[in-house]
């Protein structure tokens, strides 16, 4: 109760422009916003990215957010965020196929390129990309079930059954790989 | 590394609307599995440089989005300090204009009024000069012009005398 009461007076801090309030929001979300992008892309360089750009969306519409809702109204910016990424990134690597072709080479696919990346990560990435995000930002986010149904605009039973059908598969995943 | 667990929810209850309780106890271990997935693979933090980065871009964004609102300001001032102008001005011509023309108005009322009045004297002189002719010539003979209206009246006070003389 005394954190979402706090994170209240930090976005209204934010609201009002005070350079201090976007620098609590940050020391705040930093983490989870982070650990989102990062097991959606498995690339820290593109996560630092995406957490860069998401934090100046931020700033620009933070005016059009209620403070009580701030958490759902982040990680659906967040969400939003990664879907053009997903759309810029499928762009670049038809980009590049036709490039290769053209040039009669071998290109490499980009994706989850970080040598670093973990287990779960990596594993995260061959489910489908809407399972692995939902399943991603149910964790990140800490929202409930029914604050999740509401910024992906489903029921609540579809968004309960997507989440658990996500989770055996990639337990499975994470049984029967090699690593 | 910290990890996160979902603080909202209170899954029992949210299990036991869709599922049997055998599915929602056996769902319940899922979920309560991935999260010690995550737990055990945590990920890795942002840089405190990335985080740095961060906050001085958004530092120099809200500076700028407050120049830029001063200018706004600015320019909206000035915008309607033109506006307040260019309203004055056209007032103003309009005042001077009307003035001239309320001017012109009397000065044509005067010169109209001049020439009524000249020509009514133009007329009862020109009638003066014909009876004066008419009896240089021996035509007046009291029954047309000034004259006659004249012998006309002072016949009808005559008349109107001796009624009240007789009548006492």
């Amino acid at each position: 109760m005394d954190e979402t009461k706090n994170v209240i007076e930090i976005v209204k801090l934010c609201q009002k422009g005070k350079p201090e309030g976007f620098s609590q929001l940050i020391d705040s979300y930093s983490s989870r916003l982070f650990g989102y992008f990062y097991r959606l892309t498995g690339n820290r360089d593109d996560s630092n990215e995406l957490l860069s750009e998401l934090f100046l969306k931020v700033v620009e519409k933070i005016g059009t957010c209620r403070p009580e809702t701030f958490d759902a109204w982040l990680f659906k910016t967040a969400s939003n965020l990664f879907a053009d990424y997903i759309r810029a990134k499928k762009r670049r690597e038809k980009m590049l196929d036709q490039i290769a072709k053209e040039l009669q080479t071998e290109t490499q696919s980009d994706r989850a390129d970080d040598d670093m990346t973990d287990k779960l990560t990596r594993q995260l990435q061959r489910l489908d990309g809407e399972t692995a995000e939902i399943i991603v930002v149910r964790y990140y986010s800490g929202l409930s079930f029914e604050e999740l149904a509401k910024i992906r605009n489903e029921p609540l039973g579809t968004c309960l059954s997507k989440v658990h059908r996500g989770l055996k598969k990639l337990r499975q995943l994470m049984e029967n790989c090699d690593d | 590394m910290t990890e996160f667990k979902n603080k909202n929810d209170d899954i029992d209850n949210l299990l036991k609307k869709f599922y049997s309780p055998d599915q929602a106890q056996q769902i319940k271990t899922d979920f309560a599995s991935a999260d010690a997935l995550f737990e055990k693979f945590p990920s890795p933090n942002p840089s405190q440089q990335t985080l740095a980065d961060i906050k001085q871009k958004i530092a120099r964004q809200l500076e700028n989005r407050k120049r830029m609102s001063w200018t706004a300001v600015f320019i909206k001032t000035a915008a309607v300090a033109a506006i307040v102008v260019i309203i004055s001005s056209v007032m103003l011509l309009n005042f001077n204009r009307k003035g001239s023309t309320q001017h012109a108005k009397d000065e044509q009322k005067m010169s109209l009024w001049q020439s009524e009045e000249i020509s009514t004297f133009d007329a009862e002189i020109q009638q003066l000069k014909n009876e004066l002719l008419a009896i240089n010539l021996g035509e007046e003979n009291g029954t047309n012009g000034i004259l006659s209206e004249r012998v006309e009246r002072l016949e009808l006070e005559i008349v109107e005398t001796e009624n009240t003389f007789w009548k006492g």
